[in-house]
């Protein structure tokens, strides 16, 4: 009766833990962030482009790559925006729901992730084991309110969705071990394919993991097995591995190398240096300036002022450590050690590093060592001890999370207007309602809304593109021009609209001249 | 006896180039020094942002006190920041301190204790600008106490089994690798 009721109790919390999550990622999503940024809005053009016609924006019938500004996005996330689009109509909700959704759903994940890894480890102590519930809740939650998941998972991220289903394959394999194997192993498999599909840093990720995966069966003998699924994992990515050794795949490497910033003559050169690079971008990202103080510093991924997690996880991450490496036996516990140490690795060979988007995927082990390190914690102390760590605890716990929110919320959406779009849907709103009595619309090029944003809001309208020192000439005399420009100070008769940032300055974005 | 000399040994090479380093460096940098004027500018701007919203809540989320104490605590990690860990130990003294503090906690916990209390006090007294004395003493404490339980740590770590006496190795090599790639520049942690 008694484990009835806990059963229920504890259905009850994940439940409530859910709709935490869910809340915490969809309300107002499409306000804050405040305007698509311009790959979301790339995702999104495509996404419609393909929903409407079975075409990219450069005319590939249903591709398995799409070109976009020539770093040619992987396919899972554009489709899915796509189905998004079906439902939801061509909006910015669409374009970031998916990414809301996985987000969501990746609490979840998490949960029957520790939960399946506890239940599996017969070799860890047994009141650890007894409480697998309870500690993977505790995890779960610290995931569910973690400033990096929820930064990601308010915008069209496909990180966010790659990490999804880097969970999903984890859990069903851990599953796969006391369930139906081959069938949820060739699931957990599917989803590990998925997300390499879904996000560049997953090319080496994924794999790394199925080597885990292989080595894990290859100590409980299952050759078998690991040679079918090792076959089924390299035909379906065979199509990413041609790509990657492209030219055009390569390119995108070559693009964000974190060597190019080390030009080195020769090969010895090279030898010599690149793996000190390797190894410099790799510990920054168990930086604690990088963890918990300013994040990466690009403005998309993290309100100002703020780290990635928050400041009381310090002592529970270090205890978590501590208590991993305390449980004895258990080769479950090394698959939380191995993804720890291998999410930094894309990142590491990328500049700039560190990156909070492309070592996504360190959020997962460092939400649940935390959580350990919390749940263990708080169960050495005596019960008088353990009154006083809650009383202590849990205010910090609530201050953080209440600071967190506060800043992201409303100082975010107005200091970093420009990281988000800088006002383009409001100047293209503004630009719909002028177009009609107008032969021409010309837009100065340091306002840097690129074409895609006119193509996503406004496919009618097709601005020429022209420099500051732009003046009407002899194409357009005789035409009403409308000329869109950033504000330089002039006064004019000829200006008729201005276009107002959503910042607390309202500091104009663009002037609309009629000349 | 081998044990204790290899231990010395791994760390005492990357140590010499790194405390040479160390020493053209007058204070620590800005970023491990509580000040008063940048936490008022932040919070200033910081209020600045919060219009219609109501009075408490702006002060509950931008006041002094708050603000302080998150300053000082982020100094403080920026301390123990593996960079700068590594930047005063090299890998291999890293690796032992880390194995030192976990052994120390298991055998010796009063000693465990005291250190911690020790090396908390210094950074907050440093944080805080209250330690006026030359930059080289401080240097030294600091060195005292990460060295001290670094060779207690790799002494502990150090058996006789392969992979026990190889890893310091890699680490020591690792070291000399690093030093040699991006010999340390001591201006990212202090000021000259």
């Amino acid at each position: 009766m008694r484990k009835f009721f806990q059963k229920k109790i504890l259905t009850l919390c994940i439940v409530l833990l859910i709709l935490l999550s869910g809340f915490l990622r969809f309300f107002q999503l499409t306000e804050i962030p405040p305007g698509l940024y311009i790959d979301e809005v790339s995702i999104g053009q495509n996404a419609y482009l393909i929903l409407t016609s079975g075409k990219d924006e450069h005319g590939q019938k249903y591709p398995l790559w799409f070109k976009a500004f020539g770093e040619y996005k992987l396919p899972v996330y554009i489709y899915t925006v796509a189905s998004s689009m079906a439902l939801f109509g061509k909006d910015e909700f669409a374009v970031r729901f998916p990414s809301a959704f996985a987000g969501t759903l990746t609490i979840l994940m998490v949960f029957l992730l520790i939960k399946q890894l506890l239940d599996n480890n017969t070799k860890i102590s047994k009141t650890t084991q007894n409480s697998s519930s309870k500690i993977a809740f505790v995890s779960a939650f610290i995931l569910a309110i973690n400033p990096w998941h929820i930064q990601f998972s308010r915008g069209g991220f496909e990180a966010n969705v790659a990490l999804f289903f880097l969970a999903t394959s984890i859990f069903l394999f851990l599953h796969s071990l006391r369930g139906k194997f081959f069938i949820e192993f060739l699931m957990s498999l599917i989803f590990l394919v998925l997300s390499v599909y879904t996000y560049q840093p997953y090319r080496i990720i994924s794999p790394g993991i199925y080597l885990y995966f292989c080595f894990y069966l290859f100590q409980k003998r299952k050759i078998k097995q690991i040679f079918l699924g090792t076959i089924i994992f390299f035909i379906l990515f065979i199509p990413i591995i041609s790509f990657s050794l492209s030219p055009v795949g390569s390119a995108r490497f070559s693009q964000t190398s974190a060597f190019e910033e080390y030009p080195a003559a020769s090969l010895q050169e090279k030898v010599i240096t690149y793996p000190m690079v390797f190894v410099k971008n790799y510990f920054s990202y168990f930086s604690f300036e990088f963890l918990f103080i300013r994040g990466d510093g690009i403005g998309r991924h993290q309100p100002p002022y703020l780290g990635l997690l928050y400041h009381w996880q310090v002592p529970f991450l270090i205890l978590g450590i501590y208590f991993l490496g305390k449980q004895k036996g258990g080769k479950s516990f090394s698959l939380l050690i191995f993804l720890l140490l291998i999410s930094p690795i894309p990142g590491s060979l990328t500049r700039p590093s560190p990156h909070t988007l492309r070592s996504l995927s360190l959020v997962l082990p460092i939400s649940i060592i935390t959580g350990l390190g919390l749940y263990q914690s708080f169960h050495v102390f005596s019960t008088k001890l353990k009154q006083l760590f809650l009383l202590i605890l849990f205010p910090l716990i609530i201050a953080d999370f209440f600071y967190f929110n506060h800043l992201y919320y409303f100082h975010y959406p107005f200091v970093n207007i420009p990281d988000w779009g800088g006002g383009a849907k409001e100047l293209i709103a503004d630009i719909s309602k002028y177009k009609d009595k107008y032969d021409a619309i010309v837009i100065d090029e340091k306002l840097n809304i690129h074409p895609v944003y006119f193509s996503f809001y406004d496919d009618s309208i097709k601005p020429l593109y022209v420099t500051s020192s732009w003046n009407k000439d002899e194409k357009l005399k005789g035409k009403a021009v409308l000329y869109i420009r950033p504000h330089y100070g002039e006064k004019s008769e000829k200006i008729i609209h201005a276009v107002f940032l959503k910042s607390k300055n309202k500091d104009i974005l663009a002037e609309f001249w009629s000349i | 006896m081998i044990k204790k000399f290899l231990a010395i040994f791994s760390m005492s090479i990357p140590q010499f180039f790194l405390y040479e380093a160390w020493g053209g460096c007058n204070r620590f940098g800005d970023q491990f020094h509580f000040s008063y004027f940048d936490l008022t500018l932040r919070l200033q701007e910081g209020i600045h942002n919060d219009t219609d919203i109501p009075i408490f809540l702006v002060r509950l989320f931008h006041n002094k006190a708050a603000g302080t104490l998150l300053d000082i605590f982020r100094e403080t990690i920026r301390f123990w920041d593996i960079s700068f860990l590594i930047s005063l130990l090299s890998f291999v003294g890293l690796f032992g301190y880390a194995y030192g503090i976990f052994k120390l906690y298991e055998r010796k916990k009063m000693l465990f204790l005291i250190s911690a209390i020790f090396i908390f006090t210094f950074q907050l007294l440093e944080i805080l600008g209250f330690l006026r004395f030359a930059f080289e003493i401080k240097i030294l404490f600091l060195l005292f106490y990460f060295d001290s339980i670094a060779l207690y740590g790799l002494s502990q770590f150090l058996k006789k089994n392969f992979i026990r006496i190889t890893i310091p190795l890699i680490l020591l090599a690792l070291s000399l690798w690093w030093i040699y790639v991006f010999p340390f520049n001591p201006l990212n942690f202090c000021l000259k």
